[in-house]
């Protein structure tokens, strides 16, 4: 691992949060290649053709009529695949990253009180998750464009 | 389902969108269902893993210092306690073990979970949807942790003592999620079957019971199978979250191993990739077996 001397002793350049990032980013990110694949696959030729048509350049082509199409297809798996990573985050704690769970480790070691902040760690995971679908929902639901199914 | 190209007009040449996006959103909303991604191994997957392993085991040869073990060398040394522990049932046999304890208890108490989920009094239905709700939008970690922790490693009966070992709590940590899964996965089988088998059966004079183990059920059960065997997939790639617990499984084993050789930083590659591709190895017939289940019993229509 790259590291550098910090005044006598070594440091890494990726700290232990950054490694947490980028696991986490290639193990969701390896799932989102196959949506946003599949979800751009769903886009047929011909209205990439109507555009081309229409003078829109390649890229202009993707951004205004490729993309938000793919993106309505695939924004329920994205989104199941983002609640899934909130939970996943809590591995980060194998890694000692100062995230809830490790910092509620730290509380009950000096406090003893392990039960208590197990009930503020279900409290605060279970909220985290709730507000992050209803939100999702809702994303979802103002996403849809009148005529597109449903 | 109506998806998006569920419009009542005829088939035409220029859909707004191809099949494919129907097939997306269906994926996704049966994910959603049983609460994880199906895995979807083949080989590839296995041949990439063999790779890395080859290459980052050839970089360990090459950096090795000749005065000690070579990676190979050190891994066959090293194998068998990876696997199974020194004359004990440790190491990947102790993966194996959480992984089926954890899948009897959490489909049993699953099973029972996702019937009251269906059932007809109020108060069952949803003391047993808030139940589920509550593990199943818990993350794995932390649930073990609660259970690691706030279940005391032994138990008094009377003047007998009974010790709890740490791998019977990880089973039970991990049975959690899983019977919560579980649930959802019952009661949404139950409640995907067409209302006609409910209707018919009571046309037929059966009653509720008999209606549910002797009609319902048994439909469910195909249904059912494919998303069970992902889940126990799934589960037996989580045991390796017991190590952190300190249970003596194979990450625990795989890290001792390397502390014997002198914690060489070539070779902990080595080591670690030769662990995915155990795992491989267990997962990947049993995906194989689930995805043609799901093949044969996909109902069409």
């Amino acid at each position: 691992m790259p590291s550098y001397d910090a005044g006598g002793y070594q440091e890494s350049y990726v700290s232990n949060f950054g490694w947490a990032v980028i696991s986490l980013g290639f193990f969701a990110g390896s799932f989102n290649v196959e949506i946003f694949r599949s979800g751009i696959e769903a886009v047929p030729t011909a209205t990439i053709e109507a555009a081309e048509a229409l003078g829109y350049s390649r890229l202009q082509a993707y951004i205004y009529v490729v993309l938000p199409l793919a993106f309505r297809v695939c924004l329920p798996a994205l989104n199941n695949n983002l609640v899934n990573l909130l939970k996943t985050t809590t591995l980060a704690y194998g890694i000692a990253v100062p995230e809830m769970m490790y910092t509620a480790n730290q509380i009950w070691s000096d406090n003893v009180n392990v039960a208590e902040m197990m009930t503020v760690l279900f409290v605060f995971y279970i909220g985290l998750v709730s507000l992050l679908v209803w939100g999702m929902t809702r994303w979802e639901n103002a996403m849809k464009i009148p005529g597109y199914g449903k | 389902m109506s998806g998006f190209n569920a419009s009542p007009g005829p088939e035409t040449d220029l859909p707004v969108l191809l099949p494919v996006a129907d097939q997306v959103q269906h994926r996704a909303m049966i994910e959603r269902r049983e609460g994880t991604y199906r895995l979807n191994l083949n080989y590839r997957h296995g041949l990439g893993l063999i790779g890395v392993f080859l290459l980052v085991s050839g970089s360990a040869q090459a950096a090795s210092d000749p005065a000690f073990m070579g990676p190979f060398e050190a891994l066959f040394k090293w194998m068998g306690f990876i696997l199974w522990g020194q004359g004990s049932f440790n190491g990947f046999a102790l993966n194996l073990l959480i992984s089926f304890f954890a899948m009897l208890i959490g489909t049993v108490a699953g099973a029972a979970l996702g019937l009251m989920q269906v059932s007809l009094l109020l108060p069952v239905r949803r003391g047993s949807w808030l139940f589920t709700q509550f593990f199943r939008n818990s993350p794995w970690l932390v649930l073990l942790f609660a259970i690691m922790l706030l279940v005391p490693f032994e138990i008094e009966v009377g003047s007998v003592i009974i010790p709890i070992p740490d791998w019977i709590k990880a089973v039970i940590g991990f049975s959690l999620p899983v019977m919560a899964n579980i649930s959802e996965v019952v009661r949404g089988a139950v409640q995907s079957l067409p209302s006609g088998q409910w209707e018919s059966a009571e046309s037929l004079a059966f009653n509720r019971r008999q209606t549910m183990w002797m009609i319902i059920l048994p439909q469910c059960i195909k249904r059912m199978i494919p998303p069970w065997i992902n889940w126990y997939c799934i589960l037996t790639m989580a045991t390796p979250l017991a190590s952190i617990m300190g249970v003596e499984e194979s990450v625990t084993y795989t890290a001792q191993a390397l502390n014997a050789l002198g914690d060489r930083p070539e070779l902990l590659p080595v080591f670690y990739s030769f662990l995915l591709i155990i795992f491989f190895i267990y997962t990947y017939p049993i995906t194989l077996w689930s995805i043609r289940l799901e093949k044969k019993y996909t109902v069409i229509g």
